[in-house]
């Protein structure tokens, strides 16, 4: 049965947090990995313009949104989506997806004319928004890109980097897979997730060439992630 | 020469059995309680065909999705992926 949007389920492993998943639910009936915000009994002040606290106590972060393998694709029970514990209520799901927009900065960049946010303080200490990294772990052999999507503030605070992972190989000509990097490769918008500190490579000789993206491309992933994560409601909230 | 135009603004048609309730609940489109059986049909259209559209978009967003899910590279990701993120200490 697939996983539904706004439903809570345990971290396998860590009973006192949970995942509440954002992927939209076509995306859920189809895939074998979905995104969910981290539900946690506490957050860093720095997270506080970006969660919600649930009627449990607990904080739904918007900047920790990750994407995880459901319980389908694993079926020897290795997969962190445990028990339901519950799901959101309508108005906790609507300030979760503001509080994504928001993070996401996506009404900067779905206006009508899109803005750029700048680095803070010294940009080469921290992953920057819209800049093209490398894991530090191979995946599937490979080390492979992401484009970071969280803002510059966030990065610099925390460490912590939401971002989307690229590939040259897919055939899909989709606006969830937008074409970045001049048409070279797509970034996988449903594969929104977040690492911790040191999960990216930073040094300059590690990033990918060219390790920047276009306005116009980060305009083209913040319409994909509107689709993928169901954010059309937030936008219009938004006023946008 | 007979004109044609692209578009249809007017025509007869029968309306379906059960459709013929429509106007005796014009509250379910959101409309005042005197309005007009044109006016609700126009409504009832309007409604229906752009139901008929978003489930077009939910169908070829589907396929999208599930073709997605087939990427060997995606499936080859996948768990490390997973790993990557759950070990990076972001939980």
């Amino acid at each position: 049965m697939p996983l539904l949007r706004g439903t809570i389920h345990e971290l396998t492993g860590a009973p006192n947090v949970g995942l509440a998943i954002l992927t939209n639910d076509r995306w859920n009936s189809a895939m074998s990995q979905v995104g969910a915000a981290l539900v946690r009994p506490e957050i860093l002040p720095v997270e506080e313009p970006y969660a919600v606290q649930l009627g449990d106590g607990r904080f739904a972060t918007a900047a920790r949104v990750i994407s995880l393998q459901t319980p389908a694709a694993e079926p020897d029970g290795t997969s962190p989506f445990g028990p339901a514990q519950g799901s959101l209520s309508t108005d906790e799901l609507r300030r979760l997806e503001d509080a994504l927009l928001r993070f996401l900065q996506l009404p900067l960049l779905l206006r009508p004319v899109p803005q750029l946010r700048r680095p803070v303080g010294d940009a080469s200490r921290y992953a920057n928004w819209g800049e093209l990294y490398v894991g530090n772990q191979l995946t599937a052999g490979e080390r492979k890109r992401f484009i970071v999507v969280s803002p510059n503030e966030w990065n610099a605070a925390t460490g912590v980097v939401s971002a989307i992972r690229t590939t040259s190989k897919l055939k899909l000509n989709a606006a969830q897979f937008p074409k970045i990097q001049g048409g070279r490769i797509h970034a996988c918008c449903g594969d929104l997730t977040t690492f911790g500190p040191g999960a990216l490579l930073l040094r300059r000789q590690s990033r990918p060439t060219p390790a920047t993206s276009t306005l116009a491309e980060m305009v083209a992933i913040a319409r994909g992630l509107v689709i993928t994560h169901d954010l059309g409601g937030a936008l219009a909230r938004a006023g946008i | 020469m007979r004109k044609s135009s692209p578009t249809i603004g007017r025509t007869t048609l029968s309306i379906p059995g059960p459709v013929q309730e429509a106007p005796r609940h014009p509250e379910y489109l959101g409309l005042p309680k005197n309005t007009s059986k044109a006016k609700i049909f126009q409504a009832l259209l309007a409604r229906g065909w752009s139901s008929v559209l978003a489930e077009q978009r939910a169908k070829a967003e589907l396929e999208i999705y599930a073709a997605y899910e087939q990427d060997p590279e995606r499936r080859a990701a996948a768990k490390d992926l997973q790993e990557m993120t759950l070990r990076s200490g972001v939980v």
